[in-house]
């Protein structure tokens, strides 16, 4: 297993009739890193990790595990494995906890299984362990995806969108947890559109764009990458300040919404901007960053608007 | 083989833990009963079902009309009922990427669920056979029964009898628990997992009503389901029933055989 | 995909069986050989509740004829029979049934006549006769294929 990444992904592809989800995809996820798979949502993410689970099989390509092809090896290959794609989802009819001692009894038919009682402690739901998941809100089925998952005491953790539908501690925690988990030595595979997320909790990053792979390399390295930052401006006469936008150099994605200017620009090209509107004599009335670097970034290598995605 | 028992005994507990199988199983338990008392409370007796007019004659009488009236629809409404929802369920609560993501091949999740429906099938039908039968003999007694040769049996055998026919509907009843697998498969839908083998079940029971083509009828599954009459006959003939279990199996191993191959082959995309 | 393997499982024995025969179940033979014998049984019977010694009826013959298809007489229905016998004591009967006979190869006879007819039982309780309403079946895959029109 030495030298094999935690996940290799080659030629990987998967049609569903006319629509290429995953095209020819490469990807390898090093082993002990927290990788972050970004994309906005119908990039491939989600297909790609069905394969990965053997849940969805390629049209063309392979994804190994540990160097073990899934599609070869099925349940053997996904031994070192555990994880949910999209949400995560539970018997509703059984508590969660016996939702989780059915999952501990196939992972493991004759063996004195996991510790139940230490994951749920773990995603903070042992007080609801004995309710019926039909009773769980979003956030609870959520952790107790994260807590089905430890039960197998994997070497991969593959999560998508873990903090889906959480509140904001329930958000920080569930990073926490992952970030905890990471550090621990898990190689993890977060699934995400959200940069802010991946940036928290990620070493390494992917982006995924209509089913390849637009960037891929270290968050350090897309750092450098990433020198505008998207602004909205809005000024006495945005009519005249978008005609001198239109003149300064520097600023991309330029246009007229409703609620002002937007564009994106390198902190030196807003500061020319600035002194620009200052001589032209409008008055600003408002300069905010809307999204960050890495952010502005993510939606110029997928192609897709922030406001479709925030 | 020891994945596929650890399905079967998760899908055992899901199945106890459902309120509607529990329900089924109690009216199971509970209807024999009703029924014979509720004949022994009146002057009139069925007798234009076979061993109707032996009801109040013996107890052995019960288990046989019982039969007579499972093998029409309630045989393919129990096996709908837990066949037809075993493997479209995951589809409803979208859990088959849940179950398939632990240490379990696709073989083992097959089998072990087909085992457990196959079992379940095989107690709701030994728990009515058996209900039944005490009904009988507790409520009427263990007289010697008139068998459909104008035989008295006595009640040693005839209770052997009683056993051997319930036993020999089981190949017909879990063709129909294969053909709502089958169903709930391809349509994934538990609704129509439940309701296309009992509406099969009730196409074929009027093509036996309708005095149609005889031979079509042998190999619908109402001839295996009735072959038992034949073994309670002085003397006994085996030719529906040997023929018979040919027709249960050939429906059987086609059924499993579409749904190895359906199950196998498909992409886990909801949920 | 291998659409044909368990078609061909299922369509094997279909074709068999279809092959096997088209001669209708419910037969006249069939149904007068079968309420010859049990009739005669269910004449044991009889005598035996009322603890007669055992003299057998002797059955000299049974006609049926079906309600529904006269030409042919075949086929599940109404039937009506008549059992022609001799009892010990040499007087002759001639009694008709109705025969109500299922596509399954089972029926339930009634006697035209004494159709509540009692005996005195050993114990002195009138219980019905068993010669008068009995229930029989018959195997659909005998040699008795002969009808009317055959």
């Amino acid at each position: 297993m030495d030298g094999e990444p935690a996940v290799r992904a080659r030629g990987l592809t998967k049609r569903y009739g006319d629509v290429t989800a995953v095209d020819a995809m490469e990807l390898d996820v090093p082993v002990g890193v927290a990788f972050g798979l970004l994309g906005p949502n119908g990039a491939g993410k989600t297909t790609f990790m069905r394969m990965l689970f053997g849940l969805v099989r390629p049209d063309a390509g392979s994804v190994e595990v540990f160097g073990r092809n899934v599609a070869d090896h099925g349940v053997a290959a996904l031994a070192p494995v555990a994880g949910f794609v999209e949400s995560p989802r539970f018997y509703p009819y059984l508590s969660g906890r016996a939702n989780l001692e059915v999952l501990a009894r196939l992972d493991q038919p004759y063996g004195d299984g996991p510790d139940i009682d230490l994951v749920l402690e773990t995603v903070d739901l042992t007080d609801r362990q004995r309710s019926r998941v039909r009773e769980y809100s979003y956030g609870m089925v959520q952790r107790l995806g994260v807590a089905a998952a430890l039960l197998r005491n994997p070497q991969l953790l593959v999560v998508d969108e873990p903090t889906n539908g959480l509140d904001p501690a329930g958000i920080r925690d569930m990073r926490e947890l992952i970030a905890r988990l990471a550090g621990s030595g898990i190689t993890v595979l977060l699934s995400s559109h959200n940069m802010l997320e991946v940036e928290q909790v990620c070493d390494r990053v992917a982006i995924m764009r209509r089913g390849g792979i637009a960037f891929d390399g270290s968050i350090t390295d897309l750092r450098a990458m990433a020198d505008d930052v998207g602004y909205r401006l809005t000024t006495e006469d945005d009519r005249r300040a978008l005609e001198l936008c239109e003149h300064t150099p520097g600023l991309h994605r330029l246009e007229l919404g409703l609620d002002g200017l937007r564009f994106e620009a390198s902190q030196s090209a807003v500061e020319d901007l600035t002194r620009r509107l200052g001589a032209a004599g409008i008055g600003t009335r408002e300069l905010a960053a809307r999204t960050t670097a890495l952010e502005t970034l993510f939606f110029r290598l997928t192609e897709s608007r922030s406001e479709v995605l925030m | 083989m020891s994945s596929t028992t650890a399905v079967f005994r998760v899908e055992w507990r899901k199945l106890a833990a459902q309120p509607r199988l529990r329900a089924g199983f109690a009216v199971l338990l509970i209807a024999p009963w009703l029924f014979i008392a509720l004949v022994l409370h009146q002057d009139r007796l069925p007798v234009e079902t076979l061993y109707g007019r032996y009801l109040k004659d013996s107890g052995f009488a019960t288990p046989l009309v019982v039969l007579v009236f499972s093998t029409q629809w309630i045989f393919p409404l129990i096996a709908s009922l837990i066949s037809g929802d075993v493997f479209s369920s995951e589809d409803a609560h979208g859990t088959w990427k849940t179950v398939l993501t632990r240490s379990v091949s696709r073989g083992e999740m097959f089998w072990g669920k087909v085992a457990a429906a196959f079992t379940a099938t095989v107690a709701a039908v030994v728990v009515l056979g058996t209900s039944a039968t005490l009904a009988g003999v507790a409520l009427v007694g263990s007289q010697p029964l008139v068998n459909v040769g104008g035989v008295l049996v006595p009640a040693r055998s005839a209770l052997g009898h009683v056993a051997l026919s319930w036993l020999v509907v089981l190949p017909p009843v879990l063709a129909f628990a294969a053909l709502a697998i089958a169903v709930s498969i391809l349509t994934r839908s538990s609704v129509l997992g439940v309701l296309v083998p009992v509406v099969i079940g009730l196409v074929m029971q009027m093509y036996v009503f309708l005095n149609a083509w005889d031979t079509v009828r042998h190999v619908l599954l109402n001839s295996p389901m009735n072959a038992w009459r034949g073994l309670f006959d002085t003397p006994a003939y085996t030719d529906p029933l040997e023929r018979g279990l040919l027709v249960a199996l050939a429906y059987l191993a086609a059924s499993i055989a579409i749904s190895l191959i359906a199950f196998h082959r498909r992409d886990i995309t909801g949920g | 995909m291998h659409p044909l393997s368990p078609r061909l499982l299922f369509l094997v024995p279909v074709a068999t069986l279809l092959v096997s025969g088209c001669t209708p179940d419910t037969t006249r033979d069939r149904v007068e050989h079968d309420v010859t014998a049990t009739f005669a049984n269910q004449y044991v019977q009889s005598e035996q509740v009322q603890s007669q010694p055992l003299r057998p009826a002797q059955v000299r013959g049974t006609e049926c004829h079906s309600g529904l298809n006269k030409t042919a007489d075949a086929g599940p229905g109404a039937w009506h029979c008549t059992i022609s016998w001799t009892d010990p004591a040499g007087g002759r009967h001639d009694d008709g049934y109705v025969v109500l006979v299922d596509s399954l190869g089972c029926y339930q006879a009634f006697s035209d006549e004494e159709r509540d007819a009692t005996v005195r039982s050993a114990d002195g309780l009138a219980v019905p006769d068993p010669r008068v309403g009995f229930d029989g079946c018959y195997d659909v895959y005998d040699g008795r294929t002969g009808t009317s029109k055959a």
